[in-house]
């Protein structure tokens, strides 16, 4: 490009186009990568008409708006039913509040500030660049975050004897396996009506190193898996195989070698150093919004020229005018409030359904995995507490927080949902028993966080069927007079703070293109 | 659970004729989780399986209270919302507990409405086994502990009829009362049954509106 340069070219398309053709021809000319941050988006400045906003709940979507906002100019407002911002994305430490309804606890770890438990978002894959962007712009440190470990097990209650076996030695007998079989396969001719000659060699040869095969193509084992002996001194022994047949069953198994092939769960992970709560006070140190805790919204009107929102505060009902409102309260606490939506809008909100994701963390006394060689990652298990995660940080330290239990079964997490903490903690010590020894002796507190229950989110994540999902989508992602709707919730990728950024910037897109379009 | 359209068109045109600051009274400080699950002034959120309780009889909440926090209700794995609740009952104070059953009589909220599609007659001759406990209007009967059914959403009515059904409610030894009204439900053989009937209930609560 002549004469202009790139960034001024884009002001000249923004000027135009209105925000939505900057960003696309941001993309077009690769100056936002496909997953790359957003930040070259131009928000239409705030002028007479259209300066004060008020945002609805203070989770991450809210507070990326606010601060988005703030940079074009926009007062804002935050009002936060809770005691304190950031939703779900939520730190809990020594002496902070549990605040789940009908069972309010404190929480009991020692005051240490490598003690800590993420009860909500625990990883940010490379990919998810809003949400990393905003922690290299506010100077939040990040470090790596073992998602993956081939030490730790995978724990079946009726395979491989009820016996834990180190995820790598799994991982390594089902490629064993399957490769195998591969090499078989091309060796007796059942790939020659598909594949070349030369195709079939090169399988057979591919087969042989991704699975560590004999030269006859058979598997008997790989020192992958580690080794009977002192591997440092003398050859390896290799270890016995799992048996085939039970290799196929785990799906335990299954979830370890596939943990690091899901996008989102792909190595190597970053988490704030401290607690995933640092990306809320790296909002907060940068916001000059007014947040109002313990500021619970109870009516929203649209108006012709603004928006009405009632609160109550400090046992006093308030009303405040704004010019514009981004709600990031659940959807599912919509129907509750007092609103003059229309019945389409509505209608389309009552398609979520809550979630019920549930984790416990335990204060142990002593790293006692970390002698078993592991250090982070994750286990699992068919029991009901399905993970056992490791900290990644303050390794060798005295005392360490695992992560006790951490399902995607609906009805198990009912069931601990359904438990005093006391007997959570209990199950959640069992189970751990089976796969570590004395695993309960080291437990010296727990902490619970059920969402379903916990006060003002009632549920994680928001989800649809996928059948309605378009149709409602379509209307929930647009304005409906001057109210916007954020979240989550609304995003493809529900359960991730990347998805609740995206919202606020699809809705900041909406919101400046009507804007423009106004002007 | 689903929700038909209805229920939105009928809460948007009360919301509408709204003044929006007509959230009327600040809920007092320590009821403020009830408005979390059961919504502004406890006019219900199917979202959340908490159904409207404005109006409701103030002997009736108290007996309901009592019932979660013994374990008659509420106390069923599957039933996860009034598993909810028990939890919430279970940890309220004496003060609480005292205050609570006046606190949600004195709401003010709207009603709206689900049901539109039952035969209101047929409605009405199932009801007559249910009149003698909750009177001819449906209005209740403090004597025999039988609450109105005027003020609750429909939607959450029809649930507790079926819960009573399946032995999710009522079941309980010493919940005499819960045993006497699941006792009841066996007129009740259809789903269509209960479709009527509730079109009746509706209709009812529509005349008490009036
Ligand atoms: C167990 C678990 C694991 C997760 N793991 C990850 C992960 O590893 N990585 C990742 O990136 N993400 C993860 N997530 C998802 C992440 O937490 C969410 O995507 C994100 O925090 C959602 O933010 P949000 O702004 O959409 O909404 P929320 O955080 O839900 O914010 C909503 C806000 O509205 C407030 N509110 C409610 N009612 C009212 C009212 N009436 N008035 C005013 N305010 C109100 C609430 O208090 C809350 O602050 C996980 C979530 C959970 C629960
Ligand atoms: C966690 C959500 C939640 C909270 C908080 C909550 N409730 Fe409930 N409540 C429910 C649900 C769900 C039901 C219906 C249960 C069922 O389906 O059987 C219910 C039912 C009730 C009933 C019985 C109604 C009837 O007609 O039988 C009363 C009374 C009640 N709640 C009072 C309260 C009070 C008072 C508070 C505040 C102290 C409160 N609730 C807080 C969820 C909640
Ligand atoms: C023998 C007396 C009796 C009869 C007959 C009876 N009920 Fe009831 N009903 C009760 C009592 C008592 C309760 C309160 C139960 C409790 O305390 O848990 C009740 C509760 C209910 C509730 C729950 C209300 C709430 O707010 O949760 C519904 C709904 C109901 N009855 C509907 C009916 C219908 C419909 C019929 C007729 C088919 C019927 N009842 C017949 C005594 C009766």
């Amino acid at each position: 490009m002549t004469g202009v340069s790139r960034r001024n070219f884009l002001n000249l398309v923004g000027a135009i186009g209105g925000s939505v053709a900057l960003y696309n021809s941001s993309r077009a000319m690769g100056l936002i990568a496909e997953t790359g941050p957003v930040s070259n988006y131009q928000i239409k400045p705030a002028d007479k008409g259209a300066k004060k906003i008020v945002i609805l709940g203070g989770g991450v979507a809210g507070l990326s708006v606010a601060y988005e906002l703030q940079m074009a100019g926009y007062e804002c407002t935050i009002l936060e039913a809770s005691h304190r911002i950031g939703g779900r994305n939520l730190t809990v430490r020594h002496g902070d509040l549990v605040d789940e309804l009908g069972n309010a606890n404190i929480c009991k770890f020692d005051d240490e500030p490598n003690l800590y438990f993420n009860a909500g978002p625990a990883r940010i894959p490379g990919h998810h660049q809003r949400l990393l962007g905003y922690c290299k712009k506010f100077k939040v440190p990040l470090q790596i975050k073992a998602n993956a470990n081939r030490l730790a097990y995978i724990h079946e209650t009726n395979l491989f004897g009820g016996k834990p076996v180190r995820a790598g030695e799994y991982i390594a007998d089902a490629r064993g396996f399957m490769s195998e079989l591969l090499w078989k396969g091309g060796n007796q001719g059942a790939f020659d009506e598909m594949l070349t000659k030369e195709d079939v060699e090169n399988l057979m040869g591919y087969s042989r190193f991704f699975g560590d095969l004999g030269l006859d193509g058979s598997y008997k084992g790989t020192g992958r898996s580690g080794s009977l002996n002192d591997r440092m001194l003398e050859h390896v022994k290799v270890k016995p195989t799992q048996d085939f047949t039970e290799v196929l069953k785990s799906r335990t198994g299954l979830m370890a070698a596939l943990t690091s092939e899901n996008y989102d769960w792909g190595e190597p992970l970053m988490e704030p150093v401290g607690g995933m709560d640092g990306v809320v006070n790296g909002f907060a140190r940068n916001l000059d919004a007014k947040i109002i805790l313990k500021a619970q919204v109870q009516g929203i009107h649209n108006k012709d020229d603004g928006v009405t929102i009632t609160y109550q505060h400090k046992g006093k009902l308030h009303t405040l005018e704004a010019d514009f409102c981004f709600n990031n309260i659940p959807a599912h606490f919509m129907p509750g409030i007092d609103n003059n939506l229309s019945p389409e809008y509505m209608a389309a909100l009552s398609e979520f359904k809550r979630g019920n994701l549930f984790k416990i963390a335990l204060q142990m006394k002593e790293r006692f995995w970390e002698n078993e060689g592991i250090y982070g990652g994750i286990s699992f298990t068919d029991q009901a507490i399905s993970q056992i995660w490791y900290p990644s940080h303050d390794i060798n330290a005295e005392k360490g927080v695992i992560l006790g239990s951490y399902s995607w079964n609906d009805d198990e997490n009912e069931k601990f949902a359904q438990m005093s903490l006391e007997d959570r903690i209990k199950v959640a010590a069992q189970c751990g028993d089976k796969i570590h020894p004395n695993y309960s002796s080291y437990i010296e507190s727990g902490v619970s966080v059920p969402w379903t229950r916990m006060n003002h989110m009632m549920g994680c994540g928001a989800h649809m069927e996928p059948e309605v999902q378009d149709k409602n989508f379509a209307i929930l992602q647009k304005a409906e007079g001057r109210h916007f709707l954020i979240g989550d919730q609304i995003s493809q990728h529900a359960g991730w703070q990347e998805g609740a950024l995206a919202s606020a910037d699809n809705a900041l897109r909406v919101f400046s293109d009507m804007r423009t379009q106004a002007a | 659970m689903k929700f038909n359209k209805q229920l939105f068109s009928a809460c948007f045109l009360f919301a509408a004729a709204f003044a929006p600051t007509e959230a009327a009274e600040p809920v007092p400080e320590e009821f403020g989780s009830c408005t979390v699950c059961h919504g502004v002034q406890l006019k219900g959120n199917p979202g959340t399986g908490a159904p409207r309780l404005s109006g409701l009889q103030t002997w009736y909440v108290e007996n309901q209270l009592e019932s979660f926090r013994m374990g008659w209700r509420g106390n069923h794995s599957a039933d996860y919302t009034a598993e909810e609740m028990r939890a919430v009952a279970s940890g309220l104070s004496a003060k609480q507990l005292k205050k609570a059953p006046s606190y949600v009589n004195e709401t003010v909220s709207s009603l709206s409405f689900t049901h539109t599609d039952g035969d209101v007659d047929k409605g009405k001759a199932l009801f007559a086994s249910c009149s003698a406990c909750h009177g001819a209007t449906g209005g209740g009967n403090e004597a025999l502990a039988a609450p109105s059914l005027l003020v609750q959403s429909d939607w959450y009515l029809e649930k507790q009829i079926n819960d009573f059904r399946n032995g999710l409610r009522g079941a309980e030894k010493d919940d005499a009362s819960g045993q006497l009204m699941a006792a009841s439900v066996a007129t009740l053989k259809t789903d269509d049954d209960i479709n009527n009937l509730m079109a009746y209930i509706v209709h009812l609560q529509q005349q008490e509106m009036k």
